[in-house]
């Protein structure tokens, strides 16, 4: 638990879905809403506070929404608003949804409202919202969570078995939810096993099943399910899973992630397709190094602190010793991912300073000989890099051109090996740890580290 | 005016200036094909009536001045395209204006629900169905897109854009059902519920079908490759590779599938000149980039090499391709 918690729940609560389209709005009232109406979600969420259900919708699908049967039920337990976005454009359909989603969050801070964000294409799981409500009166500013995503008729043919008697509620436990998640997967999951030959093109969360019980499930991009902002966020820009919290949250510490499905679970309904083109084959070290790109290039600091944290999805009772080695593994390849970050990071950097020669072996260590865990672990390092002349000659020698051949990976590991230093050290330390070395240019700035060109190779 | 005026041959020329610069003019295509068969140009009409049938694949012109050109010539295929004008020409009878009213405004769902009533007093509307499969496309459901275009591409024998698309969906649900069905073995130990693969030849079949209806089509053509690589037939797919770089020189994406399989099928030479020029025609095509360096450490060419793994590593994000690699 954060030190930084200041136990209290919000003053009043404000649940918020955009759904436009007949597409979205029937499967918001056929799915979402009878989920969110189990027991254990909006009834034990808004018990003896204030709260709102607004509903950001076009003109055009009013009638649909306000003639639905659990509709009228919603209002008996909540205020219902419905907020007209016709008027509401964008450059695209996501920068639309930035836009009626900031709609959705206006005047939140000054309100202290709790804002409960949901999707108008999924299933909460029965008793998602109640643990939410604790997380929100320990004081978490923010709660993170997502689920799986299903291939949609199918799953929902098997979901009919947890309708309620009365057809207006759907009362799915969390086990349930996840084990029809598995029978139903998505091929997008698919591709972010971390064990599959394939890859998607942006691997924002990776899997690491438990055969028999569920996976292990570490996501860059999670689902703000509650924010509590404690400022106007109106100028928030990028998506509510990848750039929101940021804003909202200043203390990471503040970050309720969800971490066992039994506590809170959800399931996405798509259909079968995407782009096949977005899947490539990958292999191992390949994997590290397409996630490290995604991440150095999408990833907010907020979205790496995400992956740091393990979330189990299961339908069984755990076998303890199985999920804490699925944990560990996931967690190396974490490291590794955020380690090889760090390297493209000094990459980029290399380029900027013209070490064409230094950025080009970097790169064929990465690329030709899956060096892409040779770091070790992401931590404050400090580079010694050869100037071009130096390492344009080193080429050019024997010795160069020999430990670039293939079976020479180990000699090449070392060779890199030797100019990496632990901590950050400034130009004039290196100096009395080097002597004969000369620091062509020193202290070049790098996130989570520092650069130094020297005047040689370091065999 | 030109050819009016009896300047068959500047009348071409300006046709052809100006599909240079608007390739996906149907209207130009449609006068270039017409203009060249009757000036005994057939091998350039029928290639503008083909690219007529790809622009526009649900209207009946192109299949009826394809059938006509294929008699002059004495193919075989021009009894495809006669039946695909009259499957088509019968169709014009049936209003779409519902249907595409709903698409045009973005209303996908309202265009399958009117799509779906109309459907049931003609079962055969092509063009309906057509708009049908695109509604299902947006909401990518793709088995219910393959659902629609199998039917049309039955009443339309000639359409090369029916046939490749079809087969585009087949292969891409078969990839994706694959997938998913492995995972859920991971994870359940049993295979899912909903995932059963279609049958492989089927999309050859049809790729197949769209080739020979379209021979220059170069992007069937190298999906057609991609598939036979994937069934480790690479002397086929290379075949296919190379037709599709000779009839699209400015597509990068042909130019390094091309590379890659030549790469695979041991000729490192010319995998290189297909990879540069692939990393010339895009220079953000980061997997061009890590191919080529790949194949310049092949022969020894460090300095190649170092070169273009490092823009590889600079391409902002993987560009998304068809690439086989």
């Amino acid at each position: 638990m954060s030190s930084g918690l200041r136990p209290g729940g919000p003053a009043v609560w404000r649940l918020v879905v955009a759904a436009w389209g007949r597409r979205f709005v029937d499967r918001f009232l056929t799915t979402t809403l009878p989920s969110v109406l189990s027991p254990g979600n909006v009834a034990a969420l808004v018990r003896g506070a204030p709260a709102e259900f607004m509903i950001l919708t076009e003109a055009a699908d009013l009638p649909r929404l306000s003639d639905h049967p659990l509709m009228r039920r919603l209002s008996e337990m909540l205020t219902v608003r419905t907020v007209c976005i016709d008027q509401i454009g964008g450059d695209g359909k996501y920068d639309r949804m930035t836009r009626i989603h900031r709609l959705g969050m206006e005047g939140a801070a000054q309100a202290d409202a709790g804002l409960i964000l949901l999707t108008p294409d999924a299933i909460w799981a029965d008793g998602t919202l109640a643990s939410v409500r604790r997380a929100a009166e320990l004081g978490y500013q923010a709660v993170l969570m997502d689920g799986p995503r299903v291939v949609g008729p199918a799953f929902l043919a098997d979901l009919e078995a947890f309708r309620g008697p009365e057809s207006d509620t759907i009362n799915v436990g969390p086990r349930a939810l996840m084990e029809l998640s598995a029978r139903h997967i998505h091929p997008n999951e698919a591709a972010w096993n971390w064990h599959s030959p394939v890859i998607h093109d942006a691997p924002f969360q990776l899997h690491w099943p438990v055969a028999g019980e569920g996976m292990v499930t570490r996501a860059f991009c999670m689902h703000p399910l509650f924010v509590r902002p404690r400022r106007e966020i109106g100028d928030f820009v990028g998506a509510i899973d990848n750039g929101l919290v940021d804003r909202i949250v200043d203390d990471f510490s503040l970050i309720y992630y969800c971490r066992d499905s039994d506590e809170m679970a959800v399931v996405s309904i798509d259909e079968l397709g995407f782009s096949s083109a977005s899947i490539k084959r990958t292999d191992k070290r390949d994997r590290i190094l397409r996630v490290a790109k995604w991440v150095t290039s999408v990833a907010t600091p907020q979205n790496r602190h995400a992956a740091l944290h393990p979330a189990r999805r299961h339908f069984t009772e755990v076998t303890e010793r199985r999920w804490r080695t699925a944990e560990r593994l996931s967690a190396a390849h974490m490291d590794a991912v955020l380690a090889c970050r760090q390297l493209l990071l000094l990459h980029a950097t290399l380029m900027e300073h013209g070490l064409d020669t230094a950025a080009g072996l970097l790169a064929f260590a990465l690329h030709q000989r899956g060096l892409v865990g040779w770091l070790g672990r992401a931590r404050p390092r400090t580079f010694l890099v050869p100037a071009e002349a130096a390492a344009s000659r080193w080429l050019n020698d024997e010795s160069g051109s020999q430990l670039l051949q293939q079976g020479q990976k180990a000699a090449l590991f070392c060779l890199l090996a030797n100019h990496v230093r632990d901590g950050r050290m400034t130009a004039d330390e290196l100096r009395t740890l080097l002597p004969g070395v000369s620091i062509v240019e020193g202290d070049i700035p790098l996130e989570d580290g520092i650069v130094h060109v020297i005047d040689r190779v370091l065999g | 005016v030109a050819f009016q005026a009896g300047r068959a041959a500047e009348a071409r020329q300006a046709l052809a200036d100006h599909l240079a610069r608007n390739e996906e003019d149907a209207d130009a295509w449609l006068a270039l094909g017409l203009m060249s068969v009757r000036s005994g140009n057939l091998g350039q009409g029928l290639s503008a009536l083909r690219r007529v049938a790809r622009l526009r694949p649900m209207a009946p012109e192109p299949y009826r001045e394809l059938a006509a050109a294929y008699q002059i010539a004495g193919d075989q295929r021009a009894a495809d395209c006669e039946r695909s004008a009259e499957a088509l020409e019968r169709d014009q009878v049936i209003d779409l204006q519902a249907v595409i009213s709903h698409m045009r405004r973005g209303a996908t769902a309202d265009a399958i629900a009117v799509g779906l009533e109309i459907l049931q007093r003609h079962p055969s509307a092509i063009r309906v169905r057509y708009e049908l499969a695109l509604a299902h496309q947006a909401h990518n459901d793709y088995e219910s897109v393959a659902d629609n275009l199998r039917l049309i591409a039955n009443e339309l024998p000639a359409s090369a854009s029916v046939a490749k698309t079809l087969a585009d969906f087949l292969w891409a649900c078969h990839r994706l059902k694959h997938l998913a069905q492995s995972f859920s073995l991971a994870i359940l130990g049993s295979a899912g519920g909903g995932n059963v693969l279609s049958p492989l030849h089927q999309v050859e079949d049809l790729y197949r079908a769209a080739i020979r209806h379209d021979p220059e089509w170069a992007e069937a053509r190298t999906y057609f490759a991609n598939v036979l690589r994937e069934t480790d037939r690479l002397g086929e797919a290379l075949e296919h590779y190379r037709a599709a770089a000779e009839y699209a020189p400015g597509d990068a994406i042909a130019h390094c599938n091309l590379a890659s399989a030549l790469a695979a099928a041991g000729e490192i030479s010319a995998a290189i000149e297909s990879a540069r020029e692939a990393t010339i025609l895009r220079p953000d095509f980061g997997e061009a980039h890590e191919l080529l360096a790949r194949l310049a450490w092949l022969v020894k060419d460090a300095a190649l090499a170092l070169a273009h793994d490092s823009r590889a590593l600079r391409c902002e994000r993987f560009y998304t391709t068809q690439a086989f690699l």
